[in-house]
């Protein structure tokens, strides 16, 4: 089971590009939290507090408690990661969804496949591993919630491949993917040749010829 | 380049704001992410992964995540103005920041890194290495003992 990651948040009362902006200054994510047939709120969260509990998570589909402090008052609900919006460029969290649950309820989330152990095929045979499937759709209640899918990989040969329905689950979670997915296979060594200069495409004479369009055809070969 | 085109000919566009699209690691375990807008021609991805494969010493798996889809005339030199567009002279791939050039797996940090290094001097962009996890990401039983540690801060007053 995963474990409960604390968090603190408050109200937010404003919304909108220039409020958002301003609260953003300010070192503040804004959020906002649904689900568990309560009404949604709009949030905001220390940004420093965000980026550290992320940082720590195996994945950033985790189970959070939320501490809302409005005013004197503070409310505790729990919530799943739903989204976290990130700068492109920067990697800054912009935005954050909060899904809340009840306890008593299955919900679906997205876990991440972890890898243990170093393949056979890979430290004999010089294999690749690969990791097809990054992530399982798993049901489950919100206390099963796993932080990881755990494989282990040590027995993996030039060849072989686990699927999902291979997989040896922590108890009452269930997975959503189909069965006969692969998850990790191990391919054998590719032997790529040497491209040599007279195979590299040149710019200034492409080869690419166009037939779809009555005005189109072979590039570079019509004068205007 | 493309094998076929609908039209031979395109208008500049615009390469304006950050990518939205191919902007997370999606296959691999690293990899090269631009930190500016160019043109990049389908040259300088040639030379680019012919850098890469040669110091993964064609070992791994290779993503390349862009195409040059779009062609750029040109006009010969010495040429007056007028009569027309040129021809076709190069084909580009239009990068916005943030976009994934190249995506590696099934190789050590320390190759990936020196190749996808050595990749990024063939082309005309800034770049950044990424990686899907950080160099001190904990393992599930780290993370466990991390977590119960974990204490939230108290929240300043908006």
């Amino acid at each position: 089971m995963a474990i409960q990651l604390k968090i603190n948040a408050q109200p937010r009362t404003e919304a909108g590009r220039n409020a958002v902006k301003k609260i953003k200054q300010a070192g503040f994510v804004p959020a906002v939290i649904y689900g568990a047939k309560d009404p949604a709120r709009n949030l905001q969260i220390v940004e420093r507090e965000l980026s550290r509990l992320l940082d720590h998570a195996t994945s950033e589909s985790v189970l959070v408690e939320v501490n809302i402090q409005d005013g004197g008052t503070a409310t505790t609900r729990t919530a799943l990661i739903q989204e976290v919006q990130h700068h492109p460029v920067s990697g800054k969290v912009l935005h954050l969804d909060l899904h809340a649950v009840a306890m008593d309820e299955l919900l679906t989330a997205e876990v991440a496949v972890e890898t243990t152990g170093e393949a056979e095929g890979v430290k004999t045979g010089g294999g690749v591993l690969e990791v097809i499937l990054r992530n399982l759709e798993i049901e489950c209640l919100p206390g099963d919630l796993p932080e990881a899918i755990t494989v282990d990989v040590s027995k993996l040969n030039i060849g072989d491949s686990i699927h999902v329905k291979d997989l040896s689950l922590p108890k009452g979670v269930t997975v959503l993917n189909d069965a006969d997915l692969t998850v990790v296979s191990v391919a054998a060594p590719t032997v790529e040749e040497e491209t040599s200069p007279s195979n590299l495409p040149e710019g200034s004479q492409p080869e690419a010829t166009a037939e779809a369009s009555p005005i189109a055809g072979t590039i570079g070969g019509e004068a205007s | 380049m493309p094998k076929r085109v609908k039209h031979r000919k395109t208008q500049r566009g615009s390469r304006a704001g950050t990518a939205t699209r191919n902007v997370r690691i999606a296959f691999g375990e690293f990899a090269l992410q631009t930190l500016e807008r160019a043109w990049i021609t389908n040259t300088q991805i040639e030379a680019a992964r012919v850098a890469l494969t040669r110091n993964m010493k064609r070992k791994g798996k290779l993503w390349i995540k862009i195409f040059p889809d779009k062609s750029v005339t040109a006009r010969p030199p010495e040429t007056r103005m007028g009569k027309g567009k040129g021809q076709p002279e190069k084909w580009v791939a239009v990068v916005r920041p943030g976009n994934i050039l190249f995506e590696l797996d099934g190789i050590p940090e320390s190759v990936a890194r020196e190749s996808l290094r050595l990749a990024a001097t063939k082309l005309p962009v800034r770049t950044k290495f990424l990686s899907r996890h950080h160099a001190s990401a904990p393992t599930t039983a780290e993370k466990e003992a991390q977590a119960a540690d974990h204490q939230p801060q108290t929240a300043p007053a908006a």
